[in-house]
Formats: C-alpha cells, structure tokens, sequence
C-alpha cells in the first residue's frame, strides 16, 4: 500500500479503539435499527408472498398439476399416470384427484361446494391438508361413507348465513348431492388451511367414490404433482414429458389466478414501501454520520494543517463512516437472525389468508446491506468534503 | 515584476508587501497592511504586539494555513502566494512546523500516534514510530508516549505539538501563542525546549507572543501594530 494511503486506515482503527465506547455503540445500534427496519418490511411483505403462494402448492395445486390433455375430460387410469410421475426425478410425491361437481346440504341448507375423491394415502404425501385439520380425523383409505370438509363449508361464520348458519360438527351427517340424487355422508373432520380455494373443498375416499358414482372409477380429473423443491418445476415439467407423461402439465404460477394476483398487489405494495423504507433509513443513517463527521471539523482542521492531503482527509471519513456502517449491518443481521426471524417463526402473524412468518431472499439482503453501508459512506463523503473545501482555521477554531 | 524583492541564499522566508482584509458582514477589518520581513536560517524570530495587531494574521499567512489579498511570501526560495492547495498542503507537510495555542492533538491518537502522524504520509510506519519515539525522548516525554491527550498536562500536550513539528525536520517552525494556556512552570518548560532546538540544533522558530518576557529567547524581535511593524529588535 502506498505510504500516505495507509493514514485512513491508521486513522479508522484509532478512532474505533480509543473513541467514546458509548457513542460508538448508540451509533452502531442507531445503523443496526436502520437496517433491521428496511429487512423487516420486506420480509414481512415477501412473508406474506411466501405464504400464499407455500398455501397454494401445499393445500391445492402441488408445484405441478397434470389436467387431461386437450380434449378429454379425464385422466385414465390415474394409478399408472402417479406411478410413472413417481418416478421422475425431483418428484417427492404425486396423488390423483377426482372432481365431483355438486353440492352439499346440511339442515336444510344448500350450497355448491365440489366434492373430491382423493386416495389419503397419496393425498397425504403430495398435499398438507391432512396437517391442518381442526376437528376431527382425517379420511382412512376404504372409507366409503365419510367426508371431511373445508371450515368455510363447515365452520360457523358471523354475518355468514349463506351456508350452515350453525355450523356442522364432526359425526354429523350431511348430503352430497350429485345429478339430482342425495348420498348421506358422515363427517369425518374439519380442516382449516387458511386458503380460501382449499377451505371450501370436501374430500370423500375413492371407494366413496366407486359407490356414489361408479362411472367415475379409474378416472381422475387432476394429479397434484409435489417437487422435492421449489423454483425449477419448468424442469420438472420438461422431464415429465420427455418420460411420456400423459396430460396437460402445468406449474403452479401458471394456476395461480386469483392468487397471483393477491401476491402481485402484495410485492407492489411491498415496492411502495421499500422505496419509502429506504428513504427513511437514508435520512436517518445520514444524519448519525453527518453529526459524527461535523462533530470530528476541528480533526480535519488539524489534518490538513499538518500536511494531509485533502483527498487522504475524504478517504479517511468516508471510510470510517463504511466501518460503522458495515459494523451496523453486522449488529442489524446477527440481531435480525438471531431473535426477530426466530420469534416470527416460532410465532407467527395470524392474518385472514394464513400464518405469516418472515422471510428474505439473500438477494435482497444483500441490497439492503450494500444500500446501508453506500448510504453511509455518501453520508461521510458530503460533510467531508465540505470540511476540507473550508479554510484550515475555521476547522481548527470551530467557528 | 519591476521592484519585486527576492530572496537571499539564506533567506528562509521572505515576505514582501502582504496585505489581508477580513470581512465581518459589512466592516472590513484590515489585519496587515503591506507588511514585510525577512528571516534567516537559524533565527528565532519572536513577533509581539498588542490584541488585533495581526501577529497571529501574519503566522498563519506564513504557515499556509491562510492565503494574503495581495503581497508575496517566499519559504525556503519557493513562492508560496498563489500556489495550488495540493502544494501548499506538501510544503506544510515537508517545510513548515506548525504549533497552535491550542496544541491541535487528535483525541483518539496517543502521543505517539500524534506524533507519528506526519511522518506517516513520507515513511514506513515502523521508521515513524522509532523517529518519533526520539522525537518525544527530546522532548522529555518518553514515558508518556502511550497517554491519550487527555491523559497529558497541558504542558505535555504542547509539547507533544512541539516533538510533531519537528517530525519531516522542516526548515521553519511557527509557534503561535504556545504558551498562552500553560501556567508558568510548563510555559517556561516549552520555552527552554525552542530555546534548546533553536540554540543547539539551530532550528529557525518563529514565535507569536503576548508574554514580554518570552522576548529573551528571541535573537530577532518584531512588534506589530495596525499589521505593520512598529519596531524591530536584534539580540546579539
């Protein structure tokens, strides 16, 4: 390193060492709150997203669905489809569903809720709706006379009085109704998955199925497709269709619908406030390092009038401002991680369309790191600059 | 240039006609008018005179810490008027010594590290610390090389000004008011010091002061009034 470069650096390491312990701490606490701040915003927004669009996959749609190809109106011999589907790699689990258009009646109320028929079995590994039950159990393979049904259709809703106004509990019976005819079914269970496409479904067993609507034996209407992971279900549909699975293939974000546009609004939202988050943590770490470097105008009077250069004087600030504002960031992250992301895991916000908890993508984390300690930097170079364009004795004196 | 005054071969500074206005809002204050001087290597020059006589004008003109409206400043053969701030930034740092009334320590450096601190732009940092190690070993202060300023008398402080100055050995020292907040021991302490590197080092030091009794160290004493000089004094 060049002689005079290494003055900064002396410079920085001195002013950490021997400054008030105090006041480097309130400024490194004040930078960690700034960063916190902006981490927090987004991750609570991106939460939301995450949980969605986690509700969608999980409960109903699986990172991929296999509809009927064009032109059919099922999927034969479905058993087969999620055997081969089973064997793609990168599948975790595959279940075929069939769809029964209806309705369910219950003390004399009536409302148009499809009926599914699922194998528990499979559903169970490829959906989490068996996790989410409130009341009650879920199916049991062989089951031919019960339901469980989603807590719209069976919950007890205020000012709801579209459908069981009273609620229905578990051992109650209720109709389904399909082509004019009524067939009673015991319910099994109550389950509550937060998401709305999910919660007002009903599921009966396949052998529910065969003796309510024989004709429907062998065929599915759906197979919900779960990936051991998510982001590359484009890749899974491709080797789905080079291994000749037969079908439509789709991905979740291609089904998302109402969903897409739910997170949509949310991320826009999340833009709007991330724009306004930055602006506040701009203001907020500039004026802790502009007060820092206003408050050392004497120092950079005696640097200057000693012989240090005016650039070297800059470096030194600026430099000194990224040291606190890296040192912020590592307070912000070990804070943000250690306790804030934990707490909202372990107890997360409880919002209409589902538990929330955070989450953040390491590349936003890294911009707002960046940001932060950019910000800071900016926020030693303007007062620096100022103080070294001043004549030395204004420095020196204070006035 | 017709009439223009250059320096001589021993001619450390020369200053020649310097005038400097202050502006306060709409009253003028004229600090120098057309004041000129000369000192010679080895001098100890002491510039006296009453409150607003612009003694303190003319040192920081001299130590590039301030710029004159009109005139001519020579250090060490080189013309210092009108020069960029990038080079009168290296003559400080190279030529002059500069040590303030208020001793200008940096809070956060230990006397040492204060005194390092120039040398630090030239040298390698274990050079400085060893020069500056001697530096404050003759300044007496060895033992308190690792204290904080705020750890120091003022005395000490002043001194450690005085061991910084001297740290690029550069051909002049100013010395503004250096004793004015010390009491009269540690006042008399920093006075034998200038006395010593001007005596037996032969260090040229130009010294601003109040103290009529500083005059003795002095072989050159000026006094100012109304930014001239009034009265010029030689010591043999």
């Amino acid at each position: 390193m060049k002689t005079s470069k290494r003055i900064p650096f002396f410079l920085i390491v001195r002013h950490v060492r021997h400054s008030n312990k105090g006041t480097l701490a309130l400024i490194v606490f004040l930078m960690a709150i700034a960063f916190i701040n902006l981490l927090f915003i987004n991750s609570l927004f991106s939460g939301v997203v995450e949980s969605n669009e986690s509700q969608l996959i999980n409960t109903k749609t699986g990172n991929v669905m296999i509809t009927p190809a064009k032109g059919a109106d099922f999927i034969n011999n479905p058993a087969a489809v999620v055997k081969a589907v089973d064997k793609v790699p990168g599948v975790q689990a595959s279940a075929a569903e069939t769809l029964l258009p209806g309705s369910i009646e219950f003390g004399g109320t009536r409302g148009n809720f499809d009926v599914t028929a699922i194998d528990p079995t499979t559903q169970e590994k490829a959906t989490t709706v068996s996790q989410k039950m409130t009341a009650g159990s879920y199916l049991k393979p062989g089951d031919t006379n019960g339901i469980i049904l989603g807590d719209t259709i069976a919950g007890k809703k205020e000012n709801d009085t579209d459908f069981a106004p009273n609620g229905i509990k578990v051992g109650d019976t209720v109709n389904v109704i399909t082509d004019s005819t009524s067939h009673p079914f015991v319910v099994r269970g109550v389950f509550k998955t937060k998401f709305n496409g999910t919660d007002d479904r009903a599921f009966v067993t396949n052998a529910a199925l065969n003796k309510i609507a024989p004709a429907l034996q062998g065929k599915a209407t759906d197979v919900v497709v779960r990936a051991d992971h998510r982001g590359n279900e484009d890749k899974l549909v491709d080797e789905m269709k080079a291994a000749g699975v037969p079908g439509t293939l789709r991905t979740w974000q291609q089904l998302a619908g109402s969903v897409r546009e739910i997170t949509s609004s949310f991320v826009t939202i999340n833009a709007l406030m991330t724009v306004v988050g930055f602006f506040i943590a701009a203001v907020t770490i500039f004026i802790i390092i502009y007060v820092d470097v206003t408050h050392r105008r004497q120092e950079v009077g005696i640097l200057r009038a000693i012989g240090v250069r005016s650039p070297l004087v800059v470096m030194t600030y600026v430099l000194q401002a990224a040291v606190y504002s890296f040192l912020g960031v590592a307070m912000g992250t070990v804070l943000y991680f250690a306790i804030i992301f934990p707490y909202f895991k372990a107890f997360p916000f409880k919002i209409p369309i589902g538990d929330v908890s955070l989450s953040i993508i390491p590349w936003d984390y890294l911009f707002r790191a960046f940001t932060v300690v950019a910000v800071g930097m900016l926020s030693g170079l303007i007062p620096a600059l100022i103080g070294t364009r001043r004549p030395i004795l204004d420095d020196i004196l204070n006035r | 240039m017709a009439g223009e005054i250059l320096p001589g071969p021993d001619d450390v500074i020369l200053v020649d006609d310097i005038h400097k206005t202050y502006h306060l809002g709409e009253v003028s204050v004229k600090a120098l008018r057309g004041l000129s001087l000369t000192v010679k290597k080895s001098d100890f020059l002491i510039i006296t005179g009453r409150n607003g006589s612009g003694k303190s004008t003319l040192m920081h003109q001299l130590g590039l810490l301030d710029s004159p409206d009109d005139g001519h400043i020579y250090l060490s053969g080189k013309e210092v008027t009108g020069m960029k701030e990038k080079d009168r930034s290296e003559i400080r740092l190279r030529d002059l010594g500069y040590i303030f009334q208020e001793f200008a320590l940096i809070d956060e450096l230990t006397a040492l590290e204060n005194v390092m601190l120039p040398t630090m732009m030239i040298e390698k940092t274990e050079v400085c610390r060893e020069k500056a190690r001697e530096m404050l070993a003759q300044v007496g202060l060895q033992e308190q090389a690792t204290h904080l300023p705020s750890q120091l008398s003022g005395g000490e402080q002043q001194k450690v000004a005085i061991a910084r100055s001297l740290m690029n050995e550069p051909d002049v020292l100013f010395a503004d008011e250096p004793t004015a907040n010390l009491d009269l021991e540690s006042a008399q302490d920093v006075l034998l010091v200038f006395n010593r590197l001007n005596r037996e080092e032969k260090h040229t030091i130009v010294m601003v002061t109040h103290e009529h009794e500083e005059t003795i160290y002095g072989n050159r004493i000026i006094t100012l009034s109304d930014g001239k000089i009034i009265y010029e004094e030689n010591h043999v």
